[in-house]
């Protein structure tokens, strides 16, 4: 459990705080940005156990940077931490993947719900 | 007596005296007679006179006279005002007699009554002809002459995809087109649709939106406008019959024996051709219901997808401070040495919810049509300056100055509005103002003018600022709702500043300052609006 490392990606700045400090507490090592585009120039692969995406975004939404993310790690286990439940539909529909309606994870949410979802995702 | 006659007959009928008294004559003997004549405005009243004598009946363009009883048949080309007639035919032959008599019946079977052409004369109504047309070579060529002759207005209903290919086929569809483009004809259509319609339509280079955006001087008189619906419903008989209107005045019923088929001809069945106003008419409320069906079906799901559209926006930007409090407020028990850098967080986040809620709430009191104003009367200037004076702090920590360009002006500027109404708008401005600008300065200028040649004054305030200016993407839709390019706003502000503006009687705008002074081209943007002048009519502030 202590070696998990999470990158948590959100351009509200509270939010990736939140989720930061709530996941620290509960012994992960978190890295977080505001900017996706500078969260997938900074991205490396390997090295983190889930990645947490928001959706709605500037410049680059959580699909395009998830399509960048696989682009440069394959095997990166990524979800979605979004507050938009229509995305789901129009990721559905969009025929990226088979994406299972697990890899959603509908904001808001507490803190221990949150971890236990995560520590569920980092499993698999 | 039988007599059928041209439109002169009857002036000259009762208006020769030895042609009136035998006339009456007949009637006195107790002669039954039938007369058949062409009723005009012009002979109405002689024919009113004769339905005193006589069963009345009317049929158009009536060519030469005949008369005819038990014993005798006689017809003259010409009637001439108590001449005697150059040329007559008579029979009393029997079988000549026969024949006659049968062409009377007919032509009285054809003939309508006198009183409905003359109600029609004297309503103003031009009651015409209604033929059935049976051959589908002579209804070709009347559709498309039809089409042809048009000089203001078309109107075409279509049961069915396979009407519209039909008529497609046979070139119809281009024939419109070129109506609308080359004679300035307004040419509508109605007709449900498919790809293969879309299709045509496309071709010939129709789109309903296109003629939404035509602007509302330009669409009197030309254009070639489609509304996709289907005129058959489940519920009662199918409508199988396709109707044009042409300029008011004519109408073609066209029946099809077999829907399933794509060739005109082969599938044309019975049809009504009529100049006959009533009917005309008829088609054209009919054609017009249901357009307006359509224009109403459009309009409800642009509001239907608005809605929807509002629903995701407004619960994404409620979840997302929802989600900063609940995690926030969870953090507490975590880091309670952290509690007032947490508790600040959960503030921010609840005043963010409070703001969404209250531009909600706004949007549906304006939607509702139930935003109330209380007006008083006050001075502008002194508004200005207190509002700047609540952002300033806000703007200093964003290294941002607010200029009033009016803090050393002597003489109020008086308005009468609902003043927490205008604070909201103002504010709105300049937190927006504050939101796009990194750093600089953004300044309020405020000024009176005279707004029209009765000498009316209005109130006019800009903020301009040196930000990143407005997207060209969203410039157009500024003031709609939804229009944002922030990721965090519900792109309601600038819609409910117009809605209060509008509802003063005042007006809105926005500008990018590059585009009014290239000189000064210090990028950002400036929103100006305007308010009636409260001040008194003799100049007296």
């Amino acid at each position: 459990m202590d070696n998990n490392r999470i990158l948590v990606v959100d351009d509200e700045p509270d939010l990736t705080q939140v989720s930061t400090l709530a996941l620290e507490y509960h012994g992960f090592k978190v890295d977080s940005f505001n900017d996706p585009q500078e969260a997938l120039s900074k991205y490396r692969p390997g090295l983190y156990d889930l990645v947490i995406l928001d959706i709605k975004m500037p410049k680059m939404d959580g699909f395009e940077l998830y399509q960048e993310i696989k682009k440069k790690d394959n095997d990166a286990n990524i979800c979605f931490l979004t507050a938009s439940e229509q995305y789901y539909e129009e990721f559905r529909k969009k025929d990226y993947l088979a994406l299972d309606r697990n890899l959603f994870i509908s904001k808001p949410i507490e803190n221990e719900e949150l971890v236990k979802q995560i520590k569920k995702m980092i499993k698999r | 007596m039988n007599i059928c006659a041209d439109y002169t007959w009857p002036s000259v009928a009762m208006g020769v005296e030895v042609f009136r008294k035998g006339l009456y004559e007949l009637k006195t003997r107790g002669v039954e007679s039938r007369f058949i004549t062409d009723i005009t405005k012009d002979n109405i009243e002689y024919c009113k006179e004769l339905m005193q004598i006589s069963e009345l009946r009317h049929l158009d363009g009536i060519k030469g006279n005949f008369a005819i009883c038990e014993k005798a048949y006689v017809a003259s080309a010409t009637l001439q005002e108590a001449s005697l007639l150059q040329q007559v035919i008579y029979s009393n032959v029997r079988a000549i007699l026969d024949q006659q008599q049968y062409v009377f019946e007919t032509l009285w079977n054809k003939a309508i009554p006198a009183d409905l052409k003359i109600r029609g004369i004297e309503d103003g109504l031009d009651l015409g002809r209604t033929d059935i047309i049976q051959s589908p070579r002579m209804i070709l060529d009347l559709l498309t002459n039809m089409i042809k002759s048009a000089k203001t207005e078309i109107l075409l209903m279509l049961p069915t995809i396979n009407a519209f290919l039909r008529e497609n086929r046979i070139g119809v569809i281009e024939l419109l087109k070129k109506s609308a483009t080359e004679n300035n004809v307004n040419v509508r259509i109605i007709t449900p649709s498919n790809d293969d319609v879309e299709k045509i339509l496309q071709d010939t280079g129709s789109t309903l939106a296109e003629s939404e955006e035509r602007p509302e001087n330009q669409k009197k008189g030309k254009g070639f406008e489609v509304q996709r619906i289907n005129i058959q419903f489940k519920e009662t008989a199918v409508t199988t019959v396709t109707t044009l209107v042409v300029d008011r005045k004519e109408s073609l019923a066209i029946e099809k024996t077999d829907d399933s088929k794509l060739d005109f001809i082969e599938v044309i069945g019975l049809t009504t051709y009529s100049n006959s106003e009533p009917t005309v008419i008829s088609y054209v409320s009919i054609f017009e219901g249901f357009w307006k069906q359509g224009e109403l079906l459009n309009q409800l799901e642009a509001h239907d997808k608005m809605q929807r559209e509002f629903i995701n926006i407004a619960s994404h930007e409620m979840k997302t401070p929802t989600q900063a409090i609940l995690g926030t407020s969870g953090l507490l028990k975590y880091y309670p040495e952290r509690k007032d850098e947490l508790i600040e967080i959960i503030q921010r986040n609840a005043k963010r919810l409070q703001t969404l809620i209250g531009n909600i709430l706004d949007v549906t009191r304006i939607e509702s049509q139930t935003l109330m104003l209380n007006t008083e009367r006050f001075d502008m200037r002194e508004l200005v300056s207190s509002v700047i004076e609540d952002y300033n702090d806000r703007a200093k920590v964003s290294n941002i100055q607010i200029i009033n360009k009016n803090s050393n002006s002597i003489n109020p500027i008086f308005v009468e509005v609902d003043r927490d109404r205008i604070v909201q708008v103002l504010s709105n401005l300049l937190s927006n103002a504050i939101k796009f600008t990194n750093q600089g300065e953004i300044s309020i200028n405020l000024v009176e003018k005279i707004q029209d040649k009765e000498g009316k004054k209005e109130v006019i305030v800009s903020v301009t600022d040196t930000g990143s200016g407005i997207n060209g993407e969203i410039f157009g839709r500024l003031f709609s709702k939804f229009a944002s390019k922030s990721y965090q706003g519900t792109g309601l502000g600038l819609f409910i500043c117009k809605s209060i503006i509008h509802a003063h009687g005042g007006r809105i705008w926005a500008e990018n300052n590059n585009n009014i002074d290239e000189d000064k081209s210090s990028g950002g943007a400036t929103i100006t609006f305007s308010l009636p002048s409260a001040a008194s009519a003799d100049g007296e502030n």
